[in-house]
């Protein structure tokens, strides 16, 4: 990060990328979709936030932020991270992935819990950044 | 602007006559004639001449222009080195270095090119400028001309009343309005001093012969200062040129818009021993002041503040086609960041639909997600971006033109902190910024990231 960047910003630092559901802006605004082996992340993403219409939420967006997490028992999770009409987009996810038949997990703690399922130890868990290791501290 | 203003060597008895025939009226009584001339020395009032002459378009000299200040010693820099004020000028034709060519004569040492990089310092490729900062800042302190204040600065580098001429041959226009955005800065941020309205008239200038016309005209719309004061007015105070001499509307042109966007820089004070002692100087000149404030505000209430960019160190960019190389520009805007990721996608509801996207990076300060975006462009007049190019006004051209509106539109719903927008293009952050305000857009700001 160039320092010049920090002036403009007006800020005195820059958040490095941390796991969604750990970080201070994350409660309440981050859930984890189920991705069917063999799907693509993105087209996943896109069909589970736009599956229910007309859209519940107001206002704000969704962002697929590319962290994904491959619990013990080998199945893998991607993050949605979603702001403005929080509590509309939190529906318009849970009802999405739902209705197209796929489990959902957040962060909890130190734990990785599934919806009506395990919580796993994050430690236990393989963490990826677009693809790449992401290991989280302790791992 | 008015074209009826008489030539420099027509005298106040002939003009006195040419009004009284078109008028039939008699001029009273003949007052001292009072004209701006950017190229008067202040502390005797005389006349002197712009250094580089009218012939010298491709040789914008900043300061100096009364040669005052030379060096008294030459500097044994190789990045910047001293040259004899009359080789300065270029004759008309030959062209400017394909670089950035920068000469530097000074009272003093010349800063070095391996000198730590210091406050309120550009330094593009060999060009160094240091620029006017707070006396009371520990940083460098060299003024691009003269200062009237007599000041002794103890933080100066080169000692004394940091007196610098410096004279750029600048490679194209972005590299002016470069310095003249940081000249700008430094006025916004430590307020008006001596000699900066000169400074910026010298600039402009300089910017003016680099710019196409197209693109000045920009600058100006709809905007008639004679609708302001009367053009009269204009052609005795404001403008002052000579017919014959082919620099004359352009630095006429300058001073305008140094008044217009800028302004005439604080009103001159009434409560001075120099005013009591003679009072009716003192109201002609606030007279003066507010007949060129008044052009000032009419250009702001039409047209508007021209707004001042922060801006970061330069990129290198590279590629054989215009495609490639803003590609080359998005990938360095992105490792200023410090990111190569991919980032993050997005799905945001507009006007009831969903809608996804994906920005060319996303930064995270303090906490708030910001799209980052990278705008390069060759050249504004032959960008489709531009609606006054040449392509511009092309039925993809308009698409595209849309198209930034509406991803801004996106950017600010999707990231917390709306949208940077880093643009190798003054004049591509200028327009946008008004468009995107006119578009009702908010969360957004324009940085300049120059090209090396």
């Amino acid at each position: 990060m160039h320092d010049s960047l920090k002036k403009i910003f007006g800020v005195d630092k820059f958040d490095d990328p941390a796991l969604p559901g750990t970080r201070a802006r994350d409660p309440g605004k981050v859930i984890y979709v189920l991705l069917r082996p063999g799907a693509e992340m993105l087209e996943s993403f896109e069909e589970v936030t736009a599956k229910v219409n007309p859209p519940i939420p107001k206002h704000g967006a969704a962002l697929h932020e590319h962290f994904a997490v491959k619990t013990p028992d080998q199945e893998t999770f991607y993050s949605i991270y979603f702001h403005g009409d929080v509590e509309g987009w939190r529906q318009q996810i849970e009802l999405g992935a739902k209705q197209l038949g796929l489990k959902m997990a957040k962060v909890h703690e130190d734990k990785f819990v599934v919806s009506e399922g395990p919580a796993y130890l994050l430690l236990d868990c393989a963490v990826t950044l677009d693809g790449k290791p992401f290991p989280l501290p302790g791992q | 602007m008015a074209r009826s203003s008489p030539p420099e060597s027509t005298s106040a008895e002939r003009r006195a006559f040419e009004h009284y025939l078109r008028t039939g009226r008699r001029l009273p009584s003949p007052a001292p004639e009072r004209k701006f001339n950017p190229y008067h020395d202040p502390r005797n009032g005389r006349f002197t001449f712009a250094p580089g002459g009218p012939q010298s378009l491709q040789n914008a000299v900043f300061s100096d222009r009364r040669g005052l200040w030379k060096p008294k010693e030459q500097p044994n820099d190789t990045a910047i080195t001293a040259r004899p004020p009359e080789t300065r000028e270029l004759a008309q034709g030959e062209s400017a270095s394909s670089q950035s060519d920068v000469r530097a004569s000074s009272s003093g040492a010349v800063p070095s090119a391996e000198a730590e990089p210091a406050l309120a310092k550009i330094q593009t490729d060999d060009l160094t400028i240091y620029l006017p900062v707070d006396p009371r800042d520990d940083g460098a302190l060299l003024r691009i001309s003269a200062t009237d204040d007599g000041a002794q600065y103890p933080n100066c580098p080169v000692g004394g009343d940091c007196r610098e001429t410096v004279s750029v041959s600048p490679k194209n226009s972005d590299e002016i309005q470069l310095i003249l955005n940081r000249y700008r800065m430094s006025i916004r941020d430590y307020g008006w001093k001596d000699n900066d309205l000169s400074n910026l008239v010298d600039i402009r200038y300089a910017l003016y012969t680099l710019m196409e016309r197209e693109a000045i005209a920009a600058h100006i719309e709809d905007w008639d200062p004679t609708r302001v004061v009367p053009g009269e007015w204009i052609a005795e105070n404001a403008i002052d040129f000579d017919r014959d001499d082919p620099a004359g509307p352009t630095r006429a042109f300058a001073y305008l818009m140094t008044l217009a966007i800028d302004g005439p820089g604080p009103p001159p004070e009434l409560f001075t021993l120099d005013a009591l002692m003679d009072p009716q100087q003192a109201a002609l000149d606030q007279a003066e002041w507010q007949a060129k404030n008044a052009i000032h505000q009419s250009y702001q209430a039409m047209i508007g503040p021209d707004p001042i960019f922060d801006y970061t160190v330069s990129v290198a960019v590279s590629g054989a086609s215009a495609k490639e190389r803003g590609d080359s520009y998005e990938v360095q805007v992105r490792r200023l960041y410090g990111g190569d990721e991919r980032p993050p996608s997005f799905t945001l509801l507009l006007d009831g639909k969903v809608i996804t996207g994906q920005a060319d990076h996303v930064a995270w300060p303090e906490d708030t997600s910001t799209a980052i975006e990278a705008k390069y462009t060759d050249s504004w007049m032959g960008t489709l971006r531009n609606p006054l190019s040449v392509i511009g006004i092309m039925p993809w051209s308009e698409k595209e033109q849309q198209r930034m509106i509406e991803q801004a539109r996106r950017y600010s719903i999707a990231y917390d902190g709306g949208a940077i927008y880093h643009t190798n293009s003054f004049e591509l952050a200028r327009f946008y910024s008004k468009a995107f305000k006119d578009a009702g857009i908010s969360k957004f700001k324009f940085v300049i990231t120059p090209i090396e």
